[in-house]
């Protein structure tokens, strides 16, 4: 397992009640996972449907929640935002 | 049908007189940018320098101003364009739009050239012209703060006064910041447009029409995007996406990412800086951020600001942008020329050029350089200029990062090909707006038409182009359309499997939005889903409107455009991009990561029923009933 650090941003930092933590985690659906159980399911969907980066990537850019973690990474949950 | 009302002012001869609009006029080009291309094709020669006494400019209004509907204080002004040549549009949410309704017209067509420093004055239908020079050297917030709180003004600063190529204009803190429209103004000796007025604006089907405003605004404060991510975070909250997705011009568009870019994002704003939000008249969405400067609550930046002042100058001082953002807008400077040029002048000096005393990560003298700027000090009096002046006379023309001359938005179109697309055929110049914003849905939206790929890239191009001219000349806000994106997807999340798998199909559906453009004229119905606008228009105006025929205004707004441009010399060639975007891969290790327009191009030009040289086919003008203006 990877050790990451995880920041929580909008309303996933309400819920889950932190701001940020230090997980092990193989992917990113493990995170999920996590966030789930500490903040429910609400929080755990809420979670998917965020903006997922790793290490300032879109995971959309990599292997979507299956995407493999590495020691070290840091993984950001974004609200989906617009404008222009 | 209450048809609209314009007034002429001749400031060189001091004479105002009334302009009717025609009811044809106003069946075909209905209001805001589209009915101003026209006029300024009907009412000025070819070639006039913008800064002329016979040049003329057009403040306007949509038919939806003022009315009532959700996201509709927006005004247009339109003239020459100073950085390109071209036309100019540019749009504001301020109070004077709706004001000027209040006293009685729906627009002003201002042309010759005062003696001395003037305010146009419109108060319930009377035109004074008034000496202004008291105001002259003041900045915008004075300006305003001089002239009585009732008025609705737009004014210039002393960027517009001292003919700044991108000086814009401001109407409380709004800005119309882009095209130099505002140093128009300053070569007219106008200071101030000031409106008051207390005529009710008209509204064919009222009942209907308040009935179906409050369905759109709950409309509104249900969807994810106009309910809860513009009201939390603005346009800011796109810096860390444009990031994530390689996209967030990084040093003058050397890069696409920048380490630290979450300490300039939307999020870290609304943790540590914002206030509240507040927005334009009329708006549910309230997309604005407030923000303190000492104990004076401001105006907060736009995602282009933090974007220009911070990763685009290898920087990230939040409170440096705060400030930089309100120094810019009381100056009378748009944000995103002013910074873009300041970016090109780093990189000049990066590479030995030529030293205009700014570098890549230090901010700090920046707000004495664009005070030095809007007064045209020094060997800053060059930056008042814009990016393709600097690089005409210093070279840098292959990283000079405009389009036609109006330097392109926060978007790094290398990874976001449409977008590049649009930043090249925008008829102002580089704007991701007038370009179609397609990345909203290639990088930084919920669903991700593959960045990289051409296909049907030039099909959604002309869409959105078309959708988002019809919606602007409404009157209404561009945010306000973005509800066009299925709130089922914002639900699901950009990683679950039917968004991304849609992001993919969307490459395949060319042929279907060449089909949907096709069939407009059967496109006989209104929907809440997809343009809220074209409903409102039909109740407001009278005019049968639908969703075939608002596409059919944008087409014929953009059309009208662009004949502008062509008149006045403009080409299929300065549908281009630098060489930076074409022909250097922003991954070394990808070398799709440039924009292939020569192949997005030519398919945009069949879209649009254009001929190989880009200028719009006779059957093509006659479809949108402008046949009298084709050239040969
Ligand atoms: S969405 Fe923002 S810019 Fe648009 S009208 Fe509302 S407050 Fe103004």
């Amino acid at each position: 397992m990877a050790s990451v650090t995880v920041r929580y941003r909008g309303q996933l930092a309400v819920l889950t009640g932190v701001g940020s933590e230090a997980l092990n985690a193989d992917t990113v659906r493990d995170i999920i996972k996590r966030i789930t159980d500490i903040g429910g399911a609400e929080a755990g969907k809420l979670a998917k449907a965020m903006l997922i980066v790793v290490d300032g990537e879109s995971i959309s850019l990599r292997k979507g929640l299956a995407t493999r973690l590495r020691d070290g990474e840091t993984v950001q949950f974004l609200p989906i935002c617009g404008g222009g | 049908m209450n048809l609209p009302l314009y007034a002429k002012i001749d400031l060189t001869t001091g004479k105002t007189e009334s302009y009717p609009i025609s009811e044809a006029y106003f069946r075909t080009y209905v209001g805001g940018k589209a009915l101003a291309a026209r006029l300024l094709l009907d009412l000025t020669p070819a070639g006039l320098d913008p800064f002329s006494s016979e040049s003329t400019v057009i403040v306007n209004t949509g038919p939806l101003n003022g009315t009532g509907a959700p996201s509709t204080s927006r005004f247009n002004i339109s003239s020459k364009n100073v950085l390109t040549g071209g036309i100019a549009s540019s749009n504001c949410g301020g109070t004077f739009g709706v004001m000027l309704r209040r006293a009685g017209y729906e627009g002003l067509i201002i042309t010759g050239k005062a003696e001395k420093p003037c305010r146009i004055d419109v108060t319930d239908g009377e035109i004074a012209l008034l000496d202004a020079t008291g105001l002259w050297g003041l900045d915008a917030e004075k300006t305003q703060e001089e002239l009585p709180a009732h008025l609705g003004k737009l004014v210039i600063g002393p960027g517009g006064e001292n003919l700044v190529s991108y000086a814009g204009l401001a109407s409380g803190e709004r800005m119309a910041g882009r095209c130099g429209i505002g140093a128009v103004f300053g070569s007219k000796n106008i200071k101030a447009v000031t409106a008051y007025g207390t005529r009710r604006i008209p509204v064919e089907k009222p009942e209907e029409f308040s009935r179906f405003v409050k369905k759109w605004v709950r409309f509104l404060k249900k969807h994810t995007m106009t309910g809860d991510s513009l009201p939390h975070y603005g346009s800011a909250g796109l810096v860390n996406k444009a990031n994530a997705s390689h996209a967030l011009p990084t040093k003058n568009f050397q890069k696409g990412t920048y380490e630290f870019a979450d300490d300039v994002s939307g999020e870290t704003l609304a943790e540590t800086r914002l206030t509240r939000n507040s927005g334009c008249v009329s708006c549910p969405i309230r997309c604005e951020r407030r923000v303190m400067i000492g104990d004076k609550e401001v105006k907060g930046p736009e995602y282009e600001t933090l974007g220009f002042f911070g990763p685009n100058m290898g920087a990230h001082d939040l409170d440096a942008i705060i400030r930089l953002n309100y120094v810019c807008d009381i100056l009378g400077l748009d944000t995103i020329s002013a910074a873009a040029t300041i970016a090109f002048a780093m990189e000049l000096n990066e590479r030995g050029i030529k030293d205009f005393g700014v570098k890549f990560g230090d901010v700090s003298n920046l707000e004495e350089i664009l005070n030095r700027i809007a007064r045209r000090e020094g060997e800053c009096s060059e930056l008042a200029n814009g990016s393709k002046w600097l690089s005409e006379k210093y070279g840098g023309q292959d990283y000079a990062m405009h389009a036609k001359g109006l330097e392109m938005a926060s978007y790094e179109p290398r990874r976001s090909v449409g977008m590049g697309l649009g930043y090249a055929t925008s008829n102002r110049g580089g704007c991701h707006l007038g370009g179609g914003y397609m990345a909203l849905l290639e990088s930084v939206g919920v669903l991700s038409i593959s960045p990289q790929d051409t296909r049907a890239k030039a099909e959604w191009t002309v869409f959105l182009q078309d959708a988002l001219e019809a919606i602007s000349t409404a009157g209404s806000c561009l945010f306000s359309g973005q509800t066009f994106v299925p709130q089922i997807l914002f639900n699901l999340g950009p990683n679950h499997p039917i968004t991304r798998f849609m992001g993919k199909a969307a490459v395949f559906t060319g042929p279907v939005v060449r089909l949907l453009l096709a069939m407009r004229p059967l496109l006989r119905f209104n929907t809440l889903l997809l343009m809220p606008h074209a409903e409102a228009l039909r109740l407001v105006t009278g005019i049968p409107m639908y969703t075939g025929s608002f596409l059919d205004l944008g087409d014929r707004a953009y059309n009208a455009e662009r004949l502008y441009n062509l008149r006045e010399g403009l080409t299929g060639k300065d549908d281009a991009l630098p060489r930076r975007l074409t022909d250097v891969p922003q991954d070394e290790s990808k070398k799709n990561t440039v924009v292939r327009m020569d192949k997005l191009l030519p398919r945009y030009y069949k879209t649009r029923g254009w001929d190989k040289d880009g200028k719009p086919r006779q059957r093509t003008l006659k479809r949108l009933e402008m046949a009298d203006l084709w050239q040969a």
